[in-house]
């Protein structure tokens, strides 16, 4: 129910912003918003109990401090990572969970801002995306490109909502908010295959070991 | 009308062969106190898990007889259904706790029950009161020592008023003095059945009416407590709390190889831990340190070893030092234990294999660290210390979680071996500590210390 | 009530509405304890470069002040009053936004602020055990480093310190499956869970909530 009035939300606040440009900083905030309640929503339809939510909180919790540690590196961006590696390990909730989590906690340290939620919702996406296209993700390869298209996802998003809401709405201006984050955009992308490639199969490995327990099996005899 | 009951149950966790319950029967009756004992590994954090219901629901795995507590079948009732009736102190505290408010810790049962709003709080601040830890009500759980959050956890635990507590080696990391929570929990007024498992008997024998003993999934003991004392001096006596008879005088001791002179430590921001500290440890001599928690023992122990450095005074050190750190399971790092072994000498993996056998995991080179139960992960922890043949070697607690017969096994490789080094333990358990020192060393808060 | 101040400065088209706006967050802002500087910076920065950048890659407004060349991708640049106004505006926008959300964050307990998502236990749990293991985190980070020093492993350099990554989460994912027993023991999961009340809302907390919807009004029919 939650998630349905918010996907209503969502999408009122949407037509909105396309009727109305002028106030498109608040629209889309919004948007994102309602979009993330619709998340969080969607993570409160897990199952009743406990492993999902402690298996989440604790990668949350690591992806977190691995960006605020390595907050003055540009490049290196664990939460991308993490977050791809929960979602195909753990399954598209969970990894929506994770990328939502980590975004806000960080952001205890960071700075909360009218960024949050995009963040929340650009790495959660990540995660769910991963989690969607698991059988393919499996290998270290295609997991490391994945990380680096979400990479730059990552940035694209980011850079997009803050053009449309603070930015006049010119194409030159579109251009010049893309280029300038270009090269750090770049650094995190590679960076995010770098990561990928080196401990990908680990960081998976590790985390389908924890995962199993997510869905445990009892044999009755 | 037993409040407990189980039946011929076997149990096996999922992806293992050897069953760790192997038809185990027994009865609890609603006010009874039941101590559970046996090797590590013998299946009795396992028997406990099973009479919370996680076993099988958390764990999953192959199951079969039945578990009733109070009239329910764990079969049909989730662990969560059962929550008002069974409590479960598991063996680590930070490994329980979900809030950092201490507040919130507490009322997180009773809202998991569905208590009235209005009366969370006053049931959370008597809990706490009962444990007598209400000074603690507006902490945050972070900050508080492995002790109070112990209390915190009790006080969660009895905030539910269960029927039947369970302690999984509750007082593995408390000194000498500090109160049990099975103490703790009948000085607070509660009444209801505990079952515990323990491997220091030293600090509850007194106190229960039963006891049980495992050995490899089975139950070979369960006798009133007189009956069963008298079953353990005659088939385990390790398990008898006991005084300890003098060992053979130790030889001579030899060079000095620590020496710490007036030692002043504090960390930053924080009180002097230890002032004017002065020791010295020779080769040849194993020396205990005992005191209270939060006496600076370990704080100690990485001075002497060279992981902190002193505020003022000297620390002199001859040859090579290892160190033992108090929570070893947590921190290892390679697949297997072989190699987590080998990871001090360079990857050799005939002296890794060597030191596995010593410590009596000759078998388990193989299997993955994290899959060794409690006890099992202490000894591995040994080994990665014992096999880089250190001049000074420092174990902090390393007695946490291991059986009395492995302690005894363990005091005698330390005195066998005692000659190539000094040695520096740090322990609460008297019992280990009489059998292996040659010198006890106290130290209190006020960091003086008395020599014996 | 800061959510309101910060949809009414998103609302309010004038300059000075919006000013002022900012010039409240900012003084909760500095009356807060606690980490203000990140915040402020990015209250500062992000903003300059808006109002340096609009009057080159907007097109309008007659008064031309400066009028430069012609560039492939960005198009004509040129400077006129209006565009700098435009700007102006934005950037003010943007920093009062961030420095409401920076007073929100500064000026309430966000153990409390979590709290108060009746609706959604299952992620607020999330949230919660997430900013309690963060410390703990870091604990075992130096725990480890200490208990391999103690064994005589050096641990150097960036590759070393990598390697112990995979431990160190590998021990907190334990640790995260103890805590999902240990809640479970507890009763998580179970039907017809109350919530504890929270602290009671103080008169300021309460004068606040009233004036907040006045504030969002007053943002969409005057400003
Ligand atoms: N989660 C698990 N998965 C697989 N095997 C397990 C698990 N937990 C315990 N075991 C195995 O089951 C057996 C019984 O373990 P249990 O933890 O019950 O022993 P214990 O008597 O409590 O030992 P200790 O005194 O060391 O805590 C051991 O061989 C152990 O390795
Ligand atoms: N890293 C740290 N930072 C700040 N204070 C610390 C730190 N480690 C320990 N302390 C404090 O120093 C004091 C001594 O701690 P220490 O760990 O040496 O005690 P201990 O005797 O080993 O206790 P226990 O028996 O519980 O292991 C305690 O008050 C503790 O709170
Ligand atoms: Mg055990
Ligand atoms: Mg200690």
């Amino acid at each position: 129910m939650v998630a349905a009035a918010a996907a209503a939300t969502a999408l009122a606040a949407a037509a909105w912003t396309a009727l109305s440009p002028h106030d498109s900083a608040l629209s889309l905030l919004l948007v994102a918003s309602a979009l993330v309640l619709a998340g969080v929503a969607w993570l409160e339809s897990g199952p009743g109990h406990a492993a999902e939510i402690a298996l989440v909180g604790t990668l949350g919790s690591a992806a977190a401090a691995g960006r605020v540690l390595f907050d003055a590196v540009p490049g290196v961006q664990p939460v991308t990572v993490m977050v791809a590696a929960a979602g195909v390990a753990l399954g598209a909730r969970a990894g929506f969970a994770v990328g939502a989590v980590a975004a806000l906690v960080s952001n205890f340290f960071l700075g909360q801002g009218p960024w949050t939620p995009w963040q929340m919702l650009a790495w959660g996406g990540c995660g769910a995306i991963c989690g969607v296209a698991a059988p393919v993700l499996r290998r270290r390869v295609p997991f490391a490109l994945a990380c680096l298209v979400l990479g730059f996802a990552f940035s694209i998003v980011m850079d997009v909502w803050e053009w449309y809401s603070f930015f006049p709405h010119t194409g030159a201006a579109l251009t010049f908010q893309l280029g300038r984050g270009l090269w750090f955009d770049a650094a995190h992308a590679g960076g995010n295959l770098v990561l990928a490639l080196v401990g990908g199969p680990e960081l998976r490995r590790l985390l389908e070991r924890y995962g199993r327990r997510l869905h445990t099996e009892v044999v009755w005899t | 009308m037993a409040l407990a009951s189980v039946r011929d149950l076997r149990f096996s966790y999922p992806g293992r062969d050897e069953p760790a319950l192997d038809g185990v029967s027994l009865d609890v009756r609603p006010d009874e106190v039941v101590a559970l004992l046996g090797a590590s590994g013998c299946g009795k954090s396992t028997l406990l898990r099973a009479l919370a219901g996680l076993v099988p629901h958390f764990h999953g795995g192959t199951f079969s007889g039945s578990v009733e507590v109070a009239g329910r079948d764990t079969r049909r009732v989730r662990p969560a259904e059962l929550a008002g009736t069974v409590a479960t102190l598991f063996q680590d505290p930070e490994d329980q706790v979900v809030f950092a408010s201490v507040e919130r810790e507490v009322s997180f049962g009773l809202e998991n029950l569905g208590t009235a709003a209005g009366s969370i709080a006053g049931r959370a601040r008597e809990a706490l009161a009962a444990v007598g830890a209400e000074h603690l009500f507006e902490r945050q759980t972070t900050e508080l020592s492995g002790g109070e959050l112990q209390r915190v956890c009790l006080a969660s635990a009895l905030a539910l008023e269960p029927r039947l507590l369970l302690l999984d080696e509750p007082t593995s990391q408390l000194d000498a003095e500090a109160p049990s929570p099975l103490e703790l929990a009948r000085e607070s007024g509660w009444r209801g059945a505990v079952v515990l498992s323990e491997q220091r008997p030293d600090r509850v024998l007194d106190d229960v009416d039963r006891i049980v003993f495992l050995e490899r999934g089975q139950i070979v003991l369960d006798a009133p407590r007189t009956d069963g004392l008298a079953w353990l001096a005659s088939n385990r006596p390790a398990y008898v709390p006991r005084i300890f008879v003098e060992h053979p005088a130790p030889a001579l001791p030899g060079e000095l190889v620590c020496r710490l002179e007036d030692v002043w430590y504090a960390y930053r921001g924080g009180p002097p831990v230890l002032s004017e500290f002065s020791l010295h440890l020779r080769r040849g001599q194993i020396v205990v340190l005992s005191g209270p928690n939060g006496a600076g023992k370990t704080t100690l122990g990485k001075l002497a070893a060279g992981l902190l450095e002193a505020s003022t005074g000297t620390v002199a050190r001859r040859g090579r030092a290892a160190y033992l750190s108090q929570d070893p399971g947590r921190y290892l790092v390679r697949e297997r234990a072989v190699d987590e072994v080998a990871l001090g000498v360079g990857g050799d993996r005939e002296r890794a294999a060597r030191a596995l056998a010593c410590v009596g995991l000759g078998g388990h080179g193989e299997r993955h660290p994290r899959d060794l139960s409690s006890g099992e992960r202490e000894r591995l922890a040994l080994a990665c210390v014992l096999v880089t043949e250190p001049d000074l070697l420092v174990l902090d607690e390393p007695t946490r979680g291991v059986d009395p017969e492995r302690k005894d096994e363990l005091a005698k490789l330390l005195r066998r071996q005692s000659g190539e080094r000094a040695t520096l333990v740090i322990t609460h358990d008297r019992i280990f500590a009489d059998s292996v020192a040659d010198h006890v060393v106290t130290l209190d808060n006020e960091s003086d210390v008395v020599h014996a | 009530m800061l959510a309101a101040l910060a949809a009414a400065a998103l609302l309010a088209h004038e300059w000075w509405a919006i000013a002022t706006i900012a010039a409240v967050a900012l003084a909760v802002c500095l009356g807060a304890r606690g980490r203000r500087w990140p915040y402020l910076t990015a209250a500062l920065i992000t903003p300059v470069t808006i109002f340096l950048v609009t009057p080159f890659v907007e097109v309008r407004g007659l008064h031309v002040l400066w009028s430069g060349p012609t560039i492939p991708v960005l198009g004509h640049l040129d400077v006129t009053t209006e565009e700098l106004a435009a700007g102006g505006v934005q950037a003010l926008r943007l920093g009062a936004v961030t420095l409401a959300f920076a007073a929100y964050a500064l000026r309430l307990d966000h153990d409390r602020l979590l709290q108060a998502a009746w609706f959604a236990r299952r992620s607020v749990l999330a949230v919660a055990l997430a900013t309690r293991l963060l410390p703990t985190l870091e604990r075992d980070a130096v725990g480890l480093l200490e208990a391999l020093r103690g064994r005589g492993v050096k641990v150097t350099g960036v590759r070393g310190r990598a390697r112990l990554v995979s431990p160190l989460l590998a021990g907190s994912l334990e640790r995260g499956l103890n805590l999902a027993e240990a809640m479970e023991a507890r009763g998580f999961g179970r039907p017809g869970a109350t919530r504890a009340p929270g602290p009671r809302w103080t008169a300021l907390d309460r004068l606040g909530l009233a004036f907040a919807p006045a504030l969002v009004a007053a943002g969409v029919l005057w400003l």
